[in-house]
């Protein structure tokens, strides 16, 4: 059984020959696996062990998009590599719509330039026969809006200055509208969109808000590419605990849930509630074992989520956020390693 | 008559310009600065941070109220210091080494300054030295240290470390908070304290400082 199909079959909720799994890394954790498996490769998670190959379009893409220390990306923000003691990270140091007044003059990067997608026919065309292609658009409206404007001043715009947050959100989410179908239109098998909205100890915003400004967005995107290809399967991803909003993303056609982060939901609770009609895809904990942990206990914890989740399909195991510096390469191979030894179906544990 | 309840329901509402024209209409009628600041701003703040305990409030209800709360201390500060009437505490609130991510840091902030604490935030990717250098300083009560990233809340040890080797230790207490941080990594540090949320932050602070206090007040 090929990747595709494996992953395939799980998102139809039944079981394939072995749970699918996939991980995404850090630039300082991808080059260290390209040293090991050879940079020939365009996709270093293939030859890793990933059944899937994920290509990435819009605001997401700005995060380590040029080496230089301090940069611009196409959205008007300046971003700034900050240093840890293992790796770095980059963030916006200065925002295009801190002054509310430049909303109206403001224009967001052309989607609809089909030189933007070929990076992605490329992949399509080398991975798309073996492997279960997703189209990433994350940073999809709320964080593309707050990363243009500041977190603070969006949150409060969403309160006291409701117009202008409303056309930020109108205008920024033409972008995934547009990459989406793009993407659906090259051949992708699933677009993964994503506005984290959880914090460690549950929802950032209220309910209320969420239904105002968020809802009837994702609604509108995941209709209108359901519309253009209806076998299109539609991921959402946020950190933290965002429980409170899942029934209504599956009422608005959403299929698949990433990344069910265990330190802020209990994977197998989500399991027992939401498993028959939403795909698990994450629950490896990145805020204690995989970073901190031996890799025993990757693997004790590898096999305990496979227990929990994997039953009846409808899960593919992965970290619940790209991979950090400050995880050693024996924890990542330990991760594979038990993904695959527990993973098979039937299922013996 | 001047309403201190007016200004703290206004504060919870997050309308900063009513508490603004509230304060001054207050000063205007020589209302005792203390009492607006405890009954009138502090008070409402202590309903935000119960709010959002409950559920009831997120981040832009807490955010639209701090606002408000600091319109209203722009105000009345000036009369603070020159009455010298003592803060709660002195608090020095920085982000980890390389880390940037400063909302939950800029909330327990806003908090605790909404408690009647004087924050000073020194802001983000914050060298142990900086801390303890900021906190002697500013003779600071509590140094509060926030993260979001594992590879950055390494660092906090050695602002207990360094804090240590400035013979500050006891002295200057040691808070941290943020997503992958628990109570018992803030044990292995040695650390005084840990707080999951904002609101719970100012809790823990005044339960940190309540000796220290008790000798700021006299």
């Amino acid at each position: 059984m090929n990747p595709k199909e494996r992953v395939r079959i799980a998102l139809s909720f039944e079981e394939p020959d072995r749970v699918p799994v996939s991980a995404d890394y850090v630039p300082e954790i991808g080059k260290k696996l390209h040293q090991r498996v050879g940079p020939e490769e365009i996709d270093v998670g293939v030859v890793m062990g990933n059944d899937m190959v994920i290509t990435t379009h819009g605001f997401a893409g700005s995060y380590y998009l040029k080496e230089e220390p301090e940069y611009y990306d196409e959205w008007g923000c300046k971003w700034k590599y900050f240093r840890n003691p293992s790796g770095s990270y980059t963030e916006v140091i200065e925002r295009p719509l801190e002054d509310e007044k430049k909303l109206d003059s403001y224009k967001i990067p052309d989607p609809y330039n089909n030189r933007r997608y070929e990076p992605s026919r490329q992949i399509i065309e080398k991975y798309g026969k073996d492997y279960w292609i997703v189209g990433a658009i994350p940073c999809t409206i709320f964080e593309v809006s707050w990363g243009l404007r500041g977190l603070d001043k969006f949150m409060m715009d969403m309160l006291s200055n409701k117009d202008f947050a409303h056309t930020l959100m109108d205008k920024v989410m033409e972008f995934p509208l547009v990459a989406g179908k793009k993407l659906i239109e090259l051949g992708v098998d699933m677009l993964w969109t994503g506005d984290d909205v959880g914090m460690q100890t549950g929802m950032m915003i209220s309910l209320a808000l969420w239904r105002e400004y968020f809802k009837p967005r994702y609604a509108k995107l995941y209709s209108e590419f359901k519309k253009l290809n209806p076998s299109i399967k539609i991921a959402y991803h946020s950190c933290g605990n965002c429980e409170a909003i899942l029934d209504e993303m599956h009422e608005i056609g959403l299929d698949v849930i990433n990344p069910i982060q265990p330190g802020a939901m209990n994977p197998a609770h989500i399991k027992k509630r939401y498993g028959k009609k939403l795909v698990l895809w994450g629950t490896m904990d990145e805020q204690k074992i995989l970073p901190f942990g031996t890799p025993e206990e990757v693997k004790a914890e590898v096999k305990r989520l496979i227990k929990n989740c994997a039953p009846g399909g409808g899960f593919i195991l992965t970290p619940a956020h790209n991979i950090q510096a400050d995880t050693s390469m024996e924890n990542i191979l330990a991760f594979y390693e038990a993904a695959k030894e527990y993973g098979q179906y039937p299922m013996r544990l | 008559m001047a309403d201190l309840k007016e200004i703290a329901d206004n504060l919870i509402k997050g309308n900063a310009p009513r508490v603004k024209e509230l304060v001054k209409k207050a000063l205007d009628e020589r209302v005792e600065v203390e009492k607006i600041l405890n009954e009138g701003l502090i008070a409402g703040m202590d309903v935000v941070g119960k709010k959002f305990q409950a559920n009831e409030f997120y981040v832009p209800e807490m955010l639209i109220a701090a606002r408000a709360m600091k319109t209203g201390m722009e105000i009345i500060r000036p009369i603070l210091i020159q009455e010298d009437i003592k803060s709660q505490g002195i608090v020095v609130l920085g982000t980890a080494k390389g880390d940037l991510h400063d909302i939950g840091k800029n909330l327990v902030g806003m908090m605790l300054e909404g408690a009647g604490f004087e924050v000073i935030d020194i802001g983000i990717d914050v060298a142990p030295e900086v801390f303890v250098q900021a906190a002697k300083e500013k003779k600071a009560h509590l140094i509060g240290v926030s993260a979001l990233l594992t590879t950055t809340m390494v660092s906090m040890k050695d602002v207990v470390k360094a804090l240590k080797e400035a013979g500050l230790d006891g002295k200057v207490k040691v808070m941290i908070g943020g997503a992958p941080l628990t109570q018992n990594y803030a044990d292995e540090i040695e650390a005084d304290g840990y707080a999951p949320d904002a609101a719970s932050a100012v809790d823990k602070a005044k339960e940190l400082l309540k000796a220290v206090r008790d000798e700021i007040r006299g």
